[in-house]
């Protein structure tokens, strides 16, 4: 017997668990050590489960592993899904990836299964009907809120890499339900009640949210000018993350700009409502200042409303390039010292020279999703190496 | 601090080989197995038996707990934020554990048994490092594990895995 296999089961699990690098690369390791032996795979599939990292076309065939396993279920607290990956063009958004992979048919059993969990759902007779049509046409949302609805434990739900298009379950979070017209990145369909009801569920569990954030300034719809995309109609007439909408979250990760749009439509004064009493650590990706600016400021002056906060993260799109941004910035540390709340900001590398001077790029040098959507998990090597990736293929060698 | 004479922090430690090894109490300490053992019999002296290790690994396992016996007790903090951190191994640990594999597995397995979380963290993350970026065949010949799979079935297990594929 190989020395390895002296160790009993839960360790090998622990070894697995261990496993360091990014959420995919890890993935990559565990299927390839579930290929190494009979003694190595049920472990190896045990840790896929429980840290499920897949892409959104494939929900149904999770949930239906989870189906199989479902002693796996209570011990599910992380779900991380992805839409867009390194290889997808960032402009490019289907307009409808509406149908799962990998599914043919539905077994009996599984129907039954499903049936039997969206019966236990809170939600309307006929919204259930309309939940199992849409299983039955292998249509991905349905199976998202089925999974997601299957996982009790569940509290973070990681969508980093991802295009916001494809999840309709976020519609009550930005979808103004009065205006007839969502942002053109939206949600393409803003009425699936029952999704609704899943999602309502969630929002009191869930302890880390994370946005998707692909693509939104470099999308067609970016205006460099204004710096702000027609993406999403947000809700109006609430703080959409205040603790109305969240019971227990902790951390959570936005695009900048969805900061930007709060602070078109809300009063100043109302500005700090949009986060959950309860948020500890904020990430901003694909940042610029004004909005942080103005954020930081509310909460300055509303200190009460983000109790809790201890930690904003900013990661800029750009480098400052003039004394302005520089001066900028350092007001943005007086506020956060003036709020005992860590700031942590960083920026792509240095401003590029060009001949004729300083370099100032419309769009923008580095964005999130060059970071596949995550910029705060990789180390600051590999940030720059991702840097250099993502210039060369803007702007040449 | 309570007046304690130099002797009296020290404990003996009887491994499964029957040989007797004695250490300062804080050391030892860092076993909470042992720290329960010497809460619940008090320290009367007594030899405390270890059944499940051996000498080698003992002193293995203890020149550990010397060299991290001051190290702030592990926090139960598993945030999310930490994640990124906890992949790193320090130096001496890392040199620590530069040892044939038997050797390895064998510490794994007394951390686990003495409860000794920091030790057994190091040890997986050890294993796991060497996991890291290999192929299935590279990872067999690496832990010499026999590929105990048909063709038939590693085509199936290919296919089965496909859910988790990246795309």
């Amino acid at each position: 017997m190989p020395p390895v296999f002296q160790l009993p089961d839960e360790l090998l699990l622990k070894v697995l668990q261990q496993l360091p690098g990014l959420p995919r690369a890890r993935q990559r390791d565990i299927l390839n050590t579930s290929l190494t032996s009979k003694r190595l795979r049920p472990i190896a599939i045990e840790v896929l489960l429980v840290h499920p990292v897949i892409h959104l076309s494939r929900v149904a065939q999770l949930a239906h592993l989870y189906f199989r396993n479902p002693n796996l279920i209570p011990r599910v607290r992380t779900v991380e899904l992805m839409s867009a990956t390194v290889k997808t063009n960032p402009d490019f958004v289907t307009k409808n990836m509406r149908l799962i992979d990998g599914m043919e048919y539905l077994d009996r059993e599984y129907q039954q299964f499903w049936g039997h969990l969206i019966d236990g759902c809170t939600t309307t007779a006929s919204s259930r009907a309309h939940w199992a049509r849409d299983l039955e046409n292998f249509d991905c949302a349905a199976y998202l809120g089925l999974l997601l609805a299957m996982l009790p434990n569940m509290s973070e739900l990681l969508l980093g890499p991802n295009f916001l298009h494809y999840y309709p379950i976020l519609n009550p979070l930005i979808c103004d339900p009065e205006s007839e017209r969502n942002g053109i990145l939206s949600p393409t369909r803003s009425s699936t009640p029952y999704l609704d009801d899943v999602f309502d569920v969630l929002r009191r569990k869930l302890v880390a949210l994370e946005f998707p954030v692909s693509s939104y300034v470099t999308s067609k719809v970016y205006n460099p000018v204004t710096r702000m995309s027609r993406v999403w109609n947000i809700h109006s007439h609430l703080g959409p993350m205040s603790h109305l909408r969240f019971a227990q979250l902790r951390s959570l990760t936005i695009p900048c700009f969805m900061l930007g749009q709060y602070r078109a439509i809300l009063p100043r004064w109302r500005i700090h409502t949009m986060l959950p009493e309860t948020l500890e650590v904020l990430r901003v990706v694909d940042a610029f200042h004004l909005p942080i600016r103005c954020f930081l400021r509310a909460i300055l002056e509303w200190p009460k409303t983000s109790p809790a906060l201890k930690r904003v993260e900013v990661y800029f799109h750009n480098h400052p390039y003039d004394a302005d941004c520089v001066k900028r910035e350092r007001g943005l540390h007086t506020h956060a010292r003036n709020l005992g709340v860590e700031l942590y900001i960083r920026h792509p590398h240095p401003p590029v020279l060009s001949p004729r001077g300083i370099f100032k790029p419309i769009a923008p040098i580095f964005d999130a999703m060059d970071a596949n959507g995550q910029p705060w998990r990789y180390t600051e090597e590999e940030l720059l190496q991702l840097e250099e990736q993502a210039w060369r293929r803007r702007y040449g060698e | 601090m309570a007046a304690t004479s130099a002797d009296a922090k020290k404990v003996t430690l009887t491994t499964s080989d029957n040989a007797d090894l004695t250490v300062e109490r804080e050391v030892a300490e860092r076993s909470i197995l042992i720290k329960n053992l010497l809460e619940d019999i008090g320290d009367n002296g007594d030899a405390i038996p270890i059944p499940n290790v051996n000498e080698a690994v003992m002193k293995k396992v203890l020149e550990w707990c010397e060299q991290h016996r001051k190290d702030p007790p592990a926090s139960q903090d598993d945030d999310a934020d930490s994640r990124k951190k906890s992949t790193d191994i320090d130096e001496w640990d890392q040199k620590f554990m530069q040892v044939d594999q038997e050797m390895l597995f064998e510490i794994i397995l007394a951390a686990n048994y003495l409860d000794i979380k920091a030790l057994l963290d190091v040890g997986c993350k050890t294993v796991a490092n060497m996991i890291k970026g290999k192929s299935p065949d590279e990872i067999r010949k690496t832990f010499n594990i026999q590929n105990d799979f048909t063709p038939e079935e590693e085509d199936q297990i290919r296919r089965e895995n496909e859910w988790a594929e990246d795309r």
